[in-house]
Formats: C-alpha cells, structure tokens, sequence
C-alpha cells in the first residue's frame, strides 16, 4: 500500500512538473495592464477608422430623457390590480421594482410583485396566480414569452394583458397573448460595441466574442458586432464567436476563454456580452495577457466604477437609464393596455460608455434624466 | 450517534481497496485513470497542434484550481460516510465577508478570521444536526446550502460586488512559474489529505467509520467526535477557499454557488476509481479532474459545440463507475 501511494504521489509530482516549464513571477495586480494593445496610431485616419469611430462617436452621445409622446388619464388606473412576474431577484430586478413601486403609488395602482425565482415553473405559477387573482395587467419582466405560453393564453382568455418587458428582439412581432414588447436594441449595441474595438485598433481588431445561445437579447448581440466586423472592417480584422454555457458560467467560462486566448494568441479584445460575467474571464485573461480589451454591456455599478477606475481590463460599457426608470416606463405600458390604448412604443435608450464619457458617478450619467419621475407624471396628467 | 444515508461510496461501486493477490490486475485497476488520461492527453497532443503547448498546459491546471479544492474538501465529509454539500455555500458566504466587509472598510485580517469562524460555525451546525440528532446528511446539508445561498443574497443585497485588497488578490493570483498561486494551494491540500488519509491512524478510522461506522464503535473508535471534526474542518476549509476565490476573482456575484456544486463531486466520485480504488482519496480526485478538464479542453480545441462538454463530463463519470462496479463483480466471483 506505501509503494502504491508513493508511486501515485511520484506520478502527480511528475505531471505537476512537467506543467511548470515556465515564464517567471508576475504579480497579479502588475499594472502592466494598461500598457495596452490599442492603438489608432498609423491607420487612424484610414476610411475604416473614420467610419467605425463616427458609428462610435454617435453611440456615445448623451441619453434624451426616453419618455411617451402621448399622454393618458392616469386617474383611472387607480385601484387597478398589476401583477410584476420578475425573472429572478438581482440589483438590477432590485432597482426596475423600485421604479415599479413608486409609478404604482403615484397611480394608486394595487402592485404586486412575484419574484421568479430563474425558475420556468415558478413563471408560470406568478402568470396563474395573477390570473387567479384577477389581474387588470401583467408585466413580465425579462422572461421570454415561449416559455410560458400557456399561461400567457390563459391571461389572453381572461383578457389580462400581458407586457413582455426586456425579452424580445427589436422590431419581432409580439408573441401571441403579448400587449406590446418593450425593449433595447441589443443588435445596435452589439454593433457599436464592435465599431468601438475597431476604431481603438486601428482597424486591426482581433476580437473573441462569447454569449449564450438561447437568450434573445445575446444573440441579438453576437449577431451586431458580428456585422459590424463584416460592414466596417472586413479585411483586416477578425471576430471569432463562441458559445458558452450559462449554468456553468463561473466555471466553464475562465477555461474556455484561456483555451480560445490559446489558441489565438493574436486576440486583443473578449467581448462576454455581459457585465455579470467580467468578474469570471477577468482574472483568467490577467494570466495570459494582460493587455487584453474587455467590452461588455449592461452598465452594471460595480462594472462602471471599475471603468472609471481605470483598474480594469474592461475599457467599454453599454448602459441603459438606472433600473426605477424602467419602473415607469413599464408602469405607462401596462397603464396603456389597461385603458385600451395603443402601445407607447418607447424603446428603451442606450448609451456607449467608455473612459470618454463615464462622468465623474453613476449617477451623473444620464443627466436628462435627472426628473424622469415628473416628466411621466405629466404624460399621465397627475403631476 | 446514528447513520445517515451512506454516499455511493467505493464501498458499493467500486471494488474493495485490499490488497489484491494478483498484483497486475490491482495495478491495472488503479492506474487505469492515470493511464486514460495519459492515452487522452497524447491523442490531444497528436490530433491538435494547438495543445502542444505549455501554455494550454497551464490553462487547464490552472482553470480548475477552485473546483479542484472544493473536491478535495468534499471527500474529508465523504470518507466518513456522510455528504456535505454545503461547502460550496460556505465558500460563497466567505467570499461575500470578504468583499463585502471590504466595501465596507474592515479589515482584512479581521474578515478572513470571521470568514473562517463562520465556516467552521456551519461544519459544526452540520455535525450538529447530522452527526448527533441523526438528521440525513444529504437533506440536511442541501437545506444549509439553500440557506447559505439566500444569506449570501442578503450579505450582497444581490449584488455584484467588486473590490479586494490588493494583497489578497496577490496571495490567490501571483504566479510562480506561470501558474497563479491558487493552483498551489489546491496541490499543497492534496498533499495533506492524501498524507493525513494514507498515512495516518485518523485517515484509517474515517475510513473504517465510512465503511460501517457500528462495526467502528464497536471497535473503540470516537466516531462521533472524528466525524463531527470531519464537518468542521470541512467546513473551515471551505471557507478557506473561499477567501481564495475573492482573491481570484476579486469579486463576488452571490448567483454563482451551484455552479460549483455538480463539478467537485463529479471529479471526486471518478477519483474514487483511481489509486486507491472504491475510496474517495486526493490523489486519485486530482487525476480524475484533469482527466475531465483534459477532455473538454480538448474538444473545445477541436471546435465541439458547448453542449458536449457536459455529455463528456457525464458520460466519463458514468462509465468509469460502471467499469469500477463490473470489476468489483469479476473480484467476488474469483
């Protein structure tokens, strides 16, 4: 038995050495970090960096307030009875609900909010309970309409609208049962954040670009910065695309980054699609270059602050208002279909947001929207 | 003290781990992992040029650091018999002290021995309920798991929070020899665990308390008291590294514990088919997580889509457990 474990412990030790044929020490907090890939120099004035930094330079103007042109009696919505089916509980469901509670006691609307849990079944169970319970309306915040078709039909033969909030593709029809879809255009994002990569190379990007199949807002995304690698730099640079595994993101996401990185050492920009997923590919990346480029997109708090910083390897965000915007927004929606009115079809605004324009916090971002809250009061004839 | 539901140990899948009169056959059953993955990784080198390089070496030793320690921290509850699938909760929760408390301006010194406390705190809760009321240990630790997650929330206020000490981040990233510092750790903590298993009387009780923990008593053993510091420590490691995972990630999203649920164990029942063959050992934990991530880095070089990743993973898991069942089948009949 001593020989066997020795053997094996003697086994280990040989792989353990053979894997450390290596570079030398480096400190993980090197600041080396900035040192940098980039550069527009030498093809700065190139037609393709002039047209990759105008889409660029567009994106990242400052937010118009986004608020409906046509106004509604929002007096009739008091005592009106609006259920909130949220995908699952995070800061940002956190900030939208917010947002939801303060436009329902402006309105003396009756709210109630469910929260999904990530889980099908538990969307489904917060649909027929509304239903149950005699909805006048329902939000669905960011969960996709096909997973809960039935229950969708179920409120549409109870005449419950239903408002598919942050979960379909700008311009799709709306799913049967669904009132009106509200949404960003993550297609235009991911395009911008593409122009982005190739107006700060130079058009020279090397660009690995990782999302989901089967969330529509990431698709949507992969499917702009893909054409965007086609329309504005087709020759000299390069995007590659994987997909990775969502339920595995913490632990699948590091190594199939590495591996990528690996097998391109060229790449000088990752594009994860989300905010939430640069705490995992960052520490991953800092190990095999860390002059690497991360753009994202959601303008999380944490993600913007360590933009600002300047500590980070992410150098780009896209960032929609702050969540209790979204709140009235959803609430004018829903208030709509209520009344019978036609969609307001506000499209949710967003902005690209680099060193340039990241403001001096958060909350000086989106200055046009510093009184978002009496500007939908006007539109419902309370404020 | 009572039983509780026993893990599928080696004791019922895999064959017994006594000393086999025919030596080749034993040397083949135990070596077979390490020979597997030794045949996968040279076909890998052979098929893709891109694996043959030190670099794609370290990516795979290095990307599994994290699941690597909790694996080995889960086969310390295991070995005696009993599941403990809080630790990748109480890891979460040490990571959220740290972070958070950061945020917050305490001390780091001060976060990393609270982190500890409480880890410690929940192994003895565990212990507790399991080993001294007689709870179930696989239903027990799930629930601690589900509560630790939502405290985790709480502690977050379910947010991603950003923001570690520099020297902590240093301590889990610094690299030596191209491999960040975690990766030691995890090498250094299988060094212990197969000492303390292979060479030590409170490794053979664990094991003898695993495989009949009456028999255990009976024989004199304090098998309520080895098994009640089996979910402390388990426990206070799992918080360890969970200190290591703020350092790494210097950040914590309060949504990512189950994902580190499913992986350690897979890696540590395919261990149990290595080494020491039909017990849940560190070495044999550590060959079997590299014989996955070998896999599936490999594929993911040659272009696989995403989801064969997990029909490998669980396909290795399940046949290396069927082969070890059939050879334990081919011992009892001679």
């Amino acid at each position: 038995m001593r020989s066997t474990s020795l053997r094996a412990s003697a086994l280990v030790a040989a792989a353990a050495a053979a894997s450390l044929l290596a570079s030398g020490c480096t400190s993980a907090t090197d600041d080396s970090a900035s040192g940098g890939s980039s550069a527009s120099a030498g093809s700065a004035h190139s037609a393709c960096v002039q047209k990759a930094q105008a889409v660029v330079d567009k994106a990242r103007a400052p937010l118009p307030l986004a608020v409906p042109t046509a106004t509604l009696d929002g007096s009739k919505m008091a005592g009106k009875n609006i259920w909130v089916i949220s995908i699952l509980s995070n800061q940002w469901t956190q900030d939208v609900n917010t947002g939801l509670k303060k436009a329902a006691k402006d309105l003396g609307i009756h709210l109630t909010i469910f929260d999904g849990q990530g889980q099908v079944d538990k969307w489904n169970q917060g649909i027929e309970q509304a239903i149950a319970d005699k909805a006048d309306g329902i939000i669905m915040n960011s969960i996709d309409p096909a997973v809960v078709s039935q229950a969708v039909a179920d409120a549409a033969a109870a005449h419950i609208p239903v408002l598919n909030a942050m979960s379909a593709k700008t311009g799709a029809p709306t799913a049967p049962g669904i009132y009106a879809n509200m949404q960003a255009d993550n297609y235009t994002d991911g395009y911008n954040t593409a122009a982005w990569m190739i107006a700060d190379s130079g058009c020279k990007a090397d660009a690995l670009v990782m999302y989901a199949s089967g969330v529509v807002v990431w698709d949507a995304q992969q499917a702009g910065a893909n054409q965007a690698f086609k329309d504005l730099c087709p020759t000299t640079c390069k995007v590659t695309t994987k997909v990775i595994d969502l339920a595995n993101i913490a632990t699948d996401m590091p190594r199939q980054t590495q591996t990528e990185l690996t097998k391109d050492k060229n790449i000088d920009y990752v594009y994860p699609v989300q905010d939430s997923a640069v705490p995992f590919i960052e520490p991953a990346i800092t190990q095999i270059n860390p002059s690497i480029k991360i753009v994202s997109r959601d303008g999380v708090a944490s993600n913007l602050d360590a933009l600002r910083g300047g500590s980070s390897l992410q150098k780009v965000d896209v960032s929609m208002p702050a969540g209790p915007w979204f709140g009235y927004a959803f609430i004018d929606d829903i208030s709509r279909a209520v009344l019978g009115m036609a969609p307001s079809g506000v499209q949710v605004p967003t902005m690209l947001i680099d060193k340039s324009n990241v403001a001096s916090s958060n909350a000086n971002l989106f200055p046009a929207y510093s009184d978002y809250e009496g500007a939908y009061k006007k539109v419902w004839s309370i404020g | 003290m009572s039983t509780s539901t026993n893990p599928t140990t080696a004791a019922e899948t895999a064959p017994q781990a006594v000393e086999d009169a025919r030596p080749v056959r034993g040397f083949i059953e135990r070596y077979a992992l390490v020979g597997l993955l030794v045949l996968l990784f040279g076909v890998c080198s052979i098929a893709l040029p891109e694996f043959r390089s030190i670099s794609i070496l370290q990516v795979m030793v290095s990307s599994q650091a994290v699941v690597l320690l909790l694996a080995l921290t889960a086969t310390i509850v295991l070995r005696t018999g009993y599941f403990d699938l809080s630790i990748p909760a109480i890891m979460l929760t040490a990571t959220a002290i740290i972070v958070v408390g950061n945020h917050h301006g305490q001390p780091l010194a001060l976060l990393i021995l609270i982190a500890l406390v409480a880890g410690a705190a929940v192994g003895g809760l565990n212990a507790l309920l399991i080993v001294w009321l007689g709870v179930d240990s696989f239903v027990t630790t799930l629930g601690v798991f589900t509560a630790l997650t939502g405290l985790t929330y709480a502690i977050t206020d379910s947010k991603v929070v950003l923001g570690v000490p520099d020297a902590l981040i240093n301590f889990s990233r610094d690299r030596e020899f191209g491999l960040p510092a975690i990766t030691y750790y995890g090498w250094g903590l299988a060094i212990v665990l197969w000492y303390v298993y292979q060479r030590t009387p409170l490794g053979r009780y664990m094991l003898f308390i695993g495989g009949s923990p009456d028999a255990a008593k009976l024989s004199g053993i304090r098998v309520g008291r080895i098994c009640t510091g089996a979910f402390v420590f388990s426990g206070l490691i799992a918080a360890a590294v969970g200190v290591l995972l703020a350092g790494n990630l210097g950040a914590i999203d309060p949504s990512i514990g189950n994902q580190y649920l499913l992986a350690p164990y897979a890696a540590v029942f395919l261990g149990a088919t290595a080494i020491t063959v039909g017990r849940f050992n560190a070495i044999g934990t550590v060959v079997a997580l590299y014989l996955l991530v070998v896999g599936i880095t490999g594929l993911q070089i040659a272009g696989a889509d995403t989801w064969v990743n997990n029909v490998f993973n669980g396909c290795a898991l399940i046949i290396a457990v069927s082969l070890a069942k059939l050879v334990a089948r081919s011992r009892a009949r001679g």
